[in-house]
């Protein structure tokens, strides 16, 4: 093969905004064909299986390979690009009927809660009906067809992204509606007899040619755009046009007689029978026992977390790392980039761990390393001690977070791979010092700082620890997820499983797990959210909205996270440089000590104060310090979400900088093989704008997550609808202050400060 | 519980949006001669050129017989003519395959201010350089905001359909 037509092969885009969607969709129809199958084996026979499949793979193929990459050069590679997306890929997914398999492949609550009022409207579902009426759909595909091939729109859509998509989508979406009175996809009803079917395709066809025609036949141009750009293979912008034409008029037309004929042949043969009303009302009520999604039950995966060895050896792996981080920060260079202990902590863990919260759970407590040494030493003398009494609070472990957030900025922790390589070494002292002396796991639930970050954080996780079956719990008498037995010990959190509610002091240790002797505590799906809005008893914690504690615990992290990334951003740093200067001070540190200071205590405290008198101002009653506690609670995805966007642009702009510093330390050590560092990062690919528009995206999603959970506690604990309106408002303000903070840093030039060289 | 609806919903909407392509994907024709013995054909993106990232993708094909040339090296230096700003400053940046969806061109991005420039292509292939010199004149950006409006329309359009799905939900009690 040549080295041309090699690149062309090559030139494949796989954007994730296509491909990603489009294996989500492939996922969910066949889960949903597999459910539909178990009851009407009959009903969905392979190839509408492939029908569908291939409809999606056609998707792909015109929007993420070589067709799209050529597509502004060549107009036949365009106009093969739109006969796919509206003549091959919208068939074949209407086809595969995929109305029921999607629903049913979707957790019954989306599909019951979020989609079903809409599908139950009766206005949604008239709007739906003219939508899909056999006029509606031929005016749209025909509309569509002429109207973006306007010269002055066509060439708009090659100039533009933006539009070239919304031209894409507009094409699907009509073809969809086009297809749809001649597929007429289970379980929906015919509008008209079907032999109109067979005018409704002819007289399409009929415009069809007379549109290709005038491509075929103009003699000029028709977009001036493919006269400018360069010419490949030789071909002239008007042999090129005329291919162009012809590939809508002979594909197309076979397109067009081919359902033709099959219409007619199916009129002409025997009838079959549906009973959709029927089937659709037993597949509802089958949705309603959908059980939640079990990471212990992954192949492998499952397997894995079930072995003990598998947390010993992850925490024996962090232990390694933890133990290189203190040798190269205190002997090697102290330059952060150059230095185990300045890239693994601030680049990789703390990205990494906040990523995991995020998408799974509570993984690094899971690894944590700092809890290996505490397991040896147990196994030579048992702790003496309980943890005291007017101790059992977060308030400890409050004042350390407040102080690691304070030094860390403030002293540059960053910066400082000796003082990184003693934080490491004085956590593995705090941690054996502990839990030598008290019973439990004291460090974790009232000490240890990162602990209480993962446990607020993880309230927003989709996994959490949890009973499968709770009435295999009601005949427990052992309660050995708690006590312990032979084979493990039980919670050292004292979280009893089966009032355990959400992932708030779960390390994801799993002993409850290898515990339980009627195997009934799995990592379940579901704990997103919901947790933040109920107000169940929790085991171990009570009443979240008695936790004055807890509250500002998650507060102080919240406002931490817009803090931490605002400390990050040049305008801020040099405006702290310019009070500096008025106060005739020689650096910017103080102002930045007590800007952080001032954020991360008395700023939330003030603001929750400023809530609850507001809402009483606007008469919102009852308004306690109770409810207060909870919309504090409700801010917690917005943060965690900061978190993200902040520490993953670390991750990901500096993705590669592992590799140079472990180049020198090979180097170090003498193995010359290595070869030199190259230390300049080049990141994962992702430039400056798009890791923009996922901090956006992100920052989006925890803003509304924030809001829904807001509504859902005012809903909860206020009857009347303006009554809760008015009980979220100033919380609801605040969660939009703090997002339009979050967009400004995010479009402030971010100073990376020794975190990669660029 | 409608609270993994939502998520879901939002993965997917994210997802949809994310757009997160590495690659340079052409855009439009800033500028296309004969040098030495190529042609070649520079295309930059956003079109009007704003100030920020901006995508510079270049496609040399052989003077005589317009093949695709895809064995070079392509250098593109930038020089700012400007007096404020950028004034005397300079970018290189190497042009490769790999940053470039459509395999033929050579792709890169470079971060440019607002102003005049002066983009050199410099193509080499063993022996043969050629030098091309192109004027850039790069719009300042209105404001950054304005290039993620879809982002930031998010979320008050979800907003909007939680309102009206409340109001399908409980139609009777939105009043109350």
């Amino acid at each position: 093969m040549s080295a041309v037509a090699s690149a062309v092969l090559e030139s494949w885009t796989m954007p994730p905004a296509i491909v990603i969607p489009a294996l989500t969709i492939a996922l969910l129809y066949v889960r949903g064909v597999r459910r539909v199958r178990t009851q009407m084996p009959a009903h969905f026979p392979g190839w509408r299986v492939a029908a569908f499949l291939a409809g999606l793979v056609m998707l792909v193929v015109a929007l993420a390979s070589p067709l799209d990459a050529f597509g502004g050069l060549l107009l036949w590679a365009h106009m093969l690009q739109h006969v796919i997306l509206m003549l091959v890929a919208p068939p074949l997914l209407l086809l595969g009927a995929p109305g029921v398999p999607l629903l049913r492949g979707l957790p019954g609550s989306i599909a019951k809660d979020a989609i079903g009022p809409f599908l139950a409207a009766r206005r949604l579902r008239r709007v739906a009906d003219w939508l899909t009426h056999p006029v509606c759909g031929w005016l749209a595909l025909v509309g569509s067809t002429w109207a973006w091939h306007v010269p002055a729109a066509y060439q708009l859509a090659l100039r533009s992204p933006g539009w070239h998509a919304a031209e894409h989508a507009c094409f699907v979406a009509a073809a969809l509606l086009f297809w749809w009175p001649i597929v007429q996809p289970w379980p929906s009803r015919a509008r008209w007899p079907r032999w109109t079917m067979l005018p409704y395709l002819i007289l399409a066809d009929l415009q069809n040619t007379l549109f290709s025609a005038l491509f075929t036949f103009s003699g000029r141009v028709i977009y001036p755009f493919y006269a400018t750009v360069p010419r490949l293979g030789g071909v002239t912008p008007l042999d090129d046009q005329v291919a162009a034409g012809a590939i809508m008029w002979v594909p197309g037309s076979i397109v067009f007689l081919v359902p033709a004929v099959l219409v007619m042949a199916g009129i002409l043969g025997p009838r079959s029978r549906t009973e959709p009303a029927r089937v659709v009302a037993r597949l509802r009520d089958e949705g309603r026992t959908n059980r939640r999604f079990d990471l212990l039950d992954v192949p492998l995966i499952g397997w894995i977390l079930r072995r003990r060895l598998s947390r010993r050896l992850l925490q024996a792996v962090l232990l390694v790392l933890a133990a290189g981080m203190v040798i190269d920060g205190l002997l090697g260079p102290q330059m952060s980039p150059m230095n185990l202990a300045g890239v693994l902590p601030w680049t990789y863990w703390r990205g990494l761990t906040v990523v995991a919260l995020l998408a799974a759970g509570n993984l690094f407590c899971f690894a944590c390393p700092f809890m290996l040494p505490r397991a040896l030493a147990r196994r030579l003398a048992l702790p003496p001690l309980r943890w005291p009494e007017r101790l059992k609070s977060k308030w400890f472990a409050i004042a350390l977070l407040v102080a690691f957030l304070w030094g860390y900025e403030t002293f540059d922790l960053w910066d400082s791979p000796r003082w990184t390589a003693w934080l490491i070494v004085a956590y593995f002292v705090g941690a054996l010092t502990v839990d030598t002396l008290f019973k439990g796991a004291s460090f974790c639930k009232y000490v240890c700082p990162i602990g209480q970050f993962h446990f607020v954080q993880s309230l927003v996780s989709p996994l959490e620890v949890s009973v499968r079956r709770p009435a295999a719990c009601a005949d427990c008498q052992t309660h050995d997820c708690l006590r312990g037995n032979e084979r493990a010990r039980g919670c050292e959190l004292d979280l009893f499983l089966p009032r355990k509610v959400g992932n708030l002091d779960c390390t994801f240790c799993l002993d409850c797990v290898h515990a339980c002797p009627h195997d009934n505590v799995g990592i379940l799906a579901g704990a997103a959210v919901r947790d933040l809005v109920r107000d169940a008893p929790r085991a171990s914690i009570g009443r979240l909205s008695r936790r004055t504690d807890v509250a500002v615990l998650a507060l102080m992290l919240v406002f931490g996270a817009f803090a931490a990334a605002a400390a990050m951003v040049g305008p801020v740093r040099t405006w702290q440089e310019a009070v500096a200067g008025r106060l005739g001070l020689a650096s910017s540190k103080p102002i930045m000590s007590v800007m952080l200071l001032a954020i991360l205590v008395p700023a939330p405290i003030a603001f929750s104060w400023l809530a609850e008198v507001s809402a009483r101002a606007l008469g919102v009653q009852p308004i306690t310090r109770e409810l207060g506690r909870r919309f504090a609670l409700t801010l917690v995805p917005i943060g965690l979400t900061m978190w993200v966007a902040h520490l993953g642009f670390h991750l990901f702009s500096g993705w590669d900088s592992v590799f140079p510093v472990a180049q020198r330390l090979l180097l170090d050590v003498g193995w010359r093989r290595a070869g030199i560092p190259n230390w300049t990062s080049g990141g994962m690919g992702l430039s400056g704008p798009h890791l923009l528009g996922v901090e956006i995206l992100l920052l989006d999603v925890g803003l509304l997550l924030s809001l829904y959970t807001m509504w859902r506690t005012a809903r909860a604990s206020v009857p009347r609808v303006l009554t809760a309106f008015g009980a979220m408002l100033p919380w609801a303000s605040m969660a939009v202050g703090l997002y339009c903070a979050g967009i400004w840093t995010f479009l402030q030039p971010m100073q990376m400060r020794g975190m990669v060289m660029h | 519980m409608i609270s993994r609806a939502c998520l879901a919903s939002l993965f997917i909407v994210v997802i949809s949006m994310l757009g997160v392509d590495a690659h340079a994907d052409g855009g439009a024709v800033r500028w296309r001669e004969s040098a030495g013995a190529f042609t070649v054909t520079v295309f930059t993106s956003p079109d009007p050129i704003t100030a920020g990232p901006i995508d510079v993708s270049v496609l040399v094909q052989d003077r005589a017989d317009g093949a695709p040339m895809l064995d070079g090296l392509v250098t593109l230096r930038l020089a700012s003519l400007s007096d404020v700003g950028d004034a005397d400053r300079m970018l290189e940046a190497t042009a490769t395959h790999d940053a470039a969806t459509n395999k033929l061109l050579y792709a890169t991005w470079v971060d440019v201010g607002a102003g005049k420039w002066a983009l050199r292509v410099v193509i080499q292939r063993g022996d043969e350089r050629s030098t091309l010199d192109v004027p850039l004149s790069v719009v300042p950006a209105t404001t950054r905001l304005t290039e993620y409006w879809p982002h930031l329309l998010l979320p008050p359009l979800a907003i909007l359909v939680f309102i009206l799905h409340q109001c399908l939900v409980e139609p009777g009690r939105a009043s109350a």
